[in-house]
């Protein structure tokens, strides 16, 4: 029998830089199929994939101190895959979730493609300066999602935000950040799926 | 009650941005030397094109981006409304009924026959504030002198349809154009896309 072929050589990082909303979030799906149209007007489709292929693309604004401190995780970054949060498929979470607790219910309906068992989910409050946490997700009933038990997990109150997050690399594998100000900068924030 | 063969696609247009409407076929030009040109008609009906803009809220970009993936991009085909008043309703209609009576545009000839080039008609939407959108099958259209056509849904409208309120038109058999959906999002809760779609022939004989 031959040994499955295994697609990732590197531990998986996370990426949880909060995105500037005001310079927009671009998520583009690609799906792939070919088709056929008939003389008489039928279409006939072979769908290629089953599952699409995902980029985001937004930007980040850093300023000195988060920028150095930053800069060894980006450069991890381009040599391992990352979950990235999809920020704009955020939901909501509809109760609190104490220190240590697992269960928390959102504000989607999980989907076979979102909010599923083994991902991992960024919770955050909404504030620039509120907590977030990266959890795995262990099981999901309806809108209820069960964690993975965290050792030194952080409380999170009802109406605050939940992002499913998807495995990606750097398009190109390069990152590029532009001088905003002599002490900021502002990265641009480019991953697709694998 | 019917079973419609496919969903619908129930996100509506931003209509601060004009839906923009056309036809289109398959042709290409042959040009040989001075020879008079010859043109090649691919498809012996053409397909109807939909260019809608969306502005969507809460969290309805999440929804349009997994319908997009469940129709696997081009490959599964919905029943889109055209958002248009292809058809005029004449009175109000309380929730439960299934006929329902519209201008006179001879439905039945025009829509309805097999062998007509425009029977893009035998599915009908019907939409009113606060509800979702309604699609069902005509099974029959019977005209009233040149009055008016009754039209027989195959199920019940579930709403009361006022007939000031009430947008009508057909839900035409559609696929999206692209294998790929663009989503850009200003707020967490807002996102913008342009969607073009195709409505093609179906092959169902229901």
């Amino acid at each position: 029998m031959p040994a499955p072929i295994t697609t990732l050589s590197a531990t998986p990082l996370f990426f949880n830089a909060r995105p500037a909303w005001e310079r927009t979030i671009a998520v583009s799906i690609k799906m792939q199929a070919i088709s056929t149209t008939s003389r008489d007007g039928l279409m006939q489709t072979h769908a290629t994939t089953n599952r699409g292929i995902y980029t985001i693309r937004y930007a980040v604004v850093r300023n000195r101190a988060s920028r150095l401190a930053y800069q060894p995780t980006q450069l991890a970054q381009l040599t391992a895959p990352t979950w990235v949060p999809f920020w704009p498929f955020r939901a909501l979470t509809t109760n609190s979730l104490g220190i240590g607790g697992t269960s928390v219910s959102i504000s989607l309906l999980s989907s076979v493609d979102w909010f599923a068992a083994g991902d991992w989910v960024l919770l955050y409050e909404a504030s620039a300066a509120g907590t977030n946490q990266w959890r795995q997700i262990a099981s999901v009933t309806g809108q209820t999602l069960t964690l993975v038990a965290l050792g030194g997990s952080l409380a999170f109150g009802t109406g605050s935000s939940i992002a499913p997050a998807r495995l990606c690399v750097r398009e190109r594998g390069e990152a590029q950040a532009d001088l905003y100000h002599e002490t900021s900068e502002i990265e641009s924030v480019n991953f697709r799926t694998l | 009650m019917s079973v419609l063969p496919y969903p619908i696609f129930h996100f509506e247009p931003d209509f601060t941005r004009e839906p923009r409407y056309g036809v289109a076929s398959a042709q290409a030009p042959l040009k040989i030397s001075n020879a008079t040109e010859v043109v090649l008609f691919h498809q012996e009906r053409a397909d109807r094109i939909f260019a809608f803009d969306f502005a969507l809220s809460g969290s309805a970009g999440f929804a349009l981006a997994e319908f997009f993936r469940e129709r696997g991009g081009i490959t599964r085909p919905f029943f889109l409304p055209s958002w248009r008043r292809d058809l005029q309703h004449l009175a109000s209609v309380s929730a439960g009924q299934t006929t329902i009576d519209v201008e006179y545009i001879n439905y039945s000839v025009t829509h309805l026959t097999g062998t007509s080039l425009d029977h893009y008609g035998r599915f009908v939407f019907i939409w009113t504030p606060g509800q979702s959108v309604f699609v069902e099958r005509v099974i029959q259209a019977v005209p009233t002198g040149t009055s008016y056509d009754t039209l027989s849904l195959d199920s019940p409208i579930p709403f009361t349809a006022d007939k000031q309120l009430v947008l009508m038109g057909f839900a035409h058999v559609a696929r999206f154009t692209e294998q790929s959906l663009d989503l850009t999002h200003i707020r967490p809760s807002l996102c913008s896309a342009e969607i073009t779609f195709r409505s093609y022939r179906e092959a169902i004989t229901i």
